[in-house]
C-alpha cells in the first residue's frame, strides 16, 4: 500500500540532496524516479510512457527546466567516452538550501522509502536502466538500447555444453526434456 | 525481414546441451551421434541465418529454473538465465495474457504452461512456435482449425459465460486473430 503522495518537484530536489547534490545523466534521473514509483511506499503522481531509453515522464524534464530557469539547478554537459556525453545536473548554493529544508521536513516513513534508491549512487546509468529493465520489463517495450542493456549475442557464441549433464541424465532415463518441464509444474 | 519465433522450453535446454567441441564434431562428420541435438544444430543454424528473433515469456525461464532445480543444478541457472536474456527477447506477462491462456487450457488438451505459452505467442505477434511435443503440437492445430471454422464464437462463448463478463476486449479478439497466421512447426 502506498504510504503517501509526493509532489515531483519536491522529489527532485530531495534526489539529488540524498546523492550529494549531484545526478549524472537525465536517464539517470527519470529512472530514480521511476523507481521509487515502483518499488517504494511512495505515490508519485506522474504519466510514464515506455520510450526509446525505458519508461519516460516529460513531466520531470519540465521541472527540471523550471529550476534551472531558477537558478535552483545546473545542467552541465561532460564528455564520457568518444563522442558520448552525458549531463550532470547540480544543485546551486540556493538549491541546496531548499533540498536541504524539503529533506529535513520529510516524515521518518518517507525517509526510510526514499533509502531504495541509495543502493544505486555508486552505479553508472547503464547498471541503473539494466536493474529498471530486468524488474519492470513493461517499462522497456519501446526501448532501442535493450539489446545493449541485455549484452544480446549469437546462440552459437552461448554454445557451452552448460547442461550437457543434464540433458543426458534425462535422456538415459528414458524420458524426454518435455516430459521433465511437465514434471515440474507439479508441486 | 527479421520474424519473431518462439522456441518452446524443452528445445531451449537442448540448446545448452550443445558444446563447441559438440559443433565441430557436427561440421566433420554431420553428425553429434545424438538425432535430437543434430535437428537442434540445424534449427539453430536456421535461426541465426535467417536472423530470426527468438521471443520467450519469463514462464519460459520459470519452466529452465524449476527443472535445473529438481536436476540439483540450481548453481548454474545464474548463468544459463543471462545467456537467455542474451539470445532471446524476454517480453513481460501482459494482463490479457493469463485470460486467454485460461480460455486455451479450458478448451483445449494442454498442460497449464504451454497454454500460458500458446496464450504469450499470439499476445505477442509471434510468426512461429517451434515445438518438439506432439501434444502441444497438435493442440496448436486444433485451435487453429476451430479458428478457421468458428472464428471468434468459441472465444466469446467461453468469457460471455462467466457470469459477470458480458463482452470481451477488443485486444484479445484481434489478437486471438493471430491464430489465421501463425505458423505451427514440430521439428
Amino acid at each position: 500500500m502506498k504510504l503517501k503522495k509526493i509532489n515531483l518537484g519536491d522529489l527532485i530536489f530531495v534526489l539529488l540532496y540524498k546523492y550529494g547534490g549531484e545526478i549524472r545523466g537525465s536517464t539517470t534521473i527519470q529512472k530514480l524516479i521511476d523507481i521509487v514509483r515502483l518499488d517504494s511506499e511512495l505515490e508519485v503522481d506522474l504519466s510514464y510512457s515506455p520510450y526509446d531509453y525505458g519508461d519516460f515522464a516529460p513531466e520531470i524534464n519540465d521541472v527540471i527546466q523550471v529550476y534551472q530557469d531558477n537558478s535552483w539547478l545546473t545542467k552541465d554537459k561532460k564528455k564520457i567516452q568518444g563522442e558520448k556525453s552525458i549531463d550532470i545536473y547540480k544543485l546551486t548554493p540556493v538549491g541546496n538550501k531548499i533540498a536541504k529544508t524539503l529533506y529535513d521536513n520529510l516524515l521518518t516513513s518517507e525517509i526510510e522509502a526514499l533509502n531504495i534508491i541509495d543502493k544505486f549512487q555508486n552505479k553508472n546509468q547503464e547498471e541503473l536502466i539494466a536493474f529498471s529493465y530486468f524488474w519492470y520489463p513493461k517499462t522497456a517495450i519501446k526501448s532501442k538500447i535493450k539489446k545493449d542493456i541485455f549484452k544480446k549475442s549469437t546462440i552459437l557464441s552461448n554454445l557451452e555444453g552448460d547442461l550437457e549433464s543434464e540433458y543426458d541424465s534425462i535422456i538415459d532415463s528414458g524420458r524426454s526434456v518435455k516430459d521433465v518441464m511437465r514434471e515440474s509444474w507439479r508441486c | 525481414m527479421e520474424t519473431l519465433i518462439f522456441i518452446d522450453s524443452d528445445i531451449l535446454f537442448s540448446f545448452f546441451a550443445l558444446s563447441k567441441e559438440k559443433m565441430e564434431i557436427f561440421d566433420k562428420t554431420g553428425t553429434t551421434g545424438n538425432n535430437n541435438l543434430d535437428t537442434i544444430i540445424n534449427l539453430i543454424s536456421e535461426i541465426e541465418n535467417k536472423e530470426q528473433i527468438i521471443c520467450l515469456s519469463e514462464i519460459s525461464i520459470l519452466e529452465i529454473v524449476c527443472v535445473l532445480k529438481r536436476r540439483n543444478s540450481s548453481f548454474k541457472i545464474p548463468n544459463i538465465v543471462r545467456k537467455l536474456y542474451s539470445i532471446g527477447n524476454i517480453l513481460p506477462l501482459d494482463d490479457l495474457m493469463i485470460k486467454l491462456a485460461w480460455f486455451v487450457g479450458s478448451n483445449y488438451k494442454l498442460h497449464s504452461g504451454d497454454a500460458l505459452h500458446v496464450s504469450f505467442c499470439l499476445m505477442n505477434d509471434i510468426e512461429e512456435i517451434i515445438l518438439q511435443d506432439k501434444e502441444f503440437h497438435d493442440a496448436c492445430i486444433e485451435m487453429k482449425t476451430d479458428f478457421e471454422n468458428k472464428g471468434l464464437e468459441v472465444l466469446n462463448d467461453f468469457f460471455t459465460k462467466i457470469s459477470f463478463v458480458q463482452s470481451i476486449p477488443e485486444k484479445i479478439k484481434k489478437k486471438y486473430s493471430n491464430l489465421k497466421k501463425i505458423k505451427i512447426r514440430i521439428i
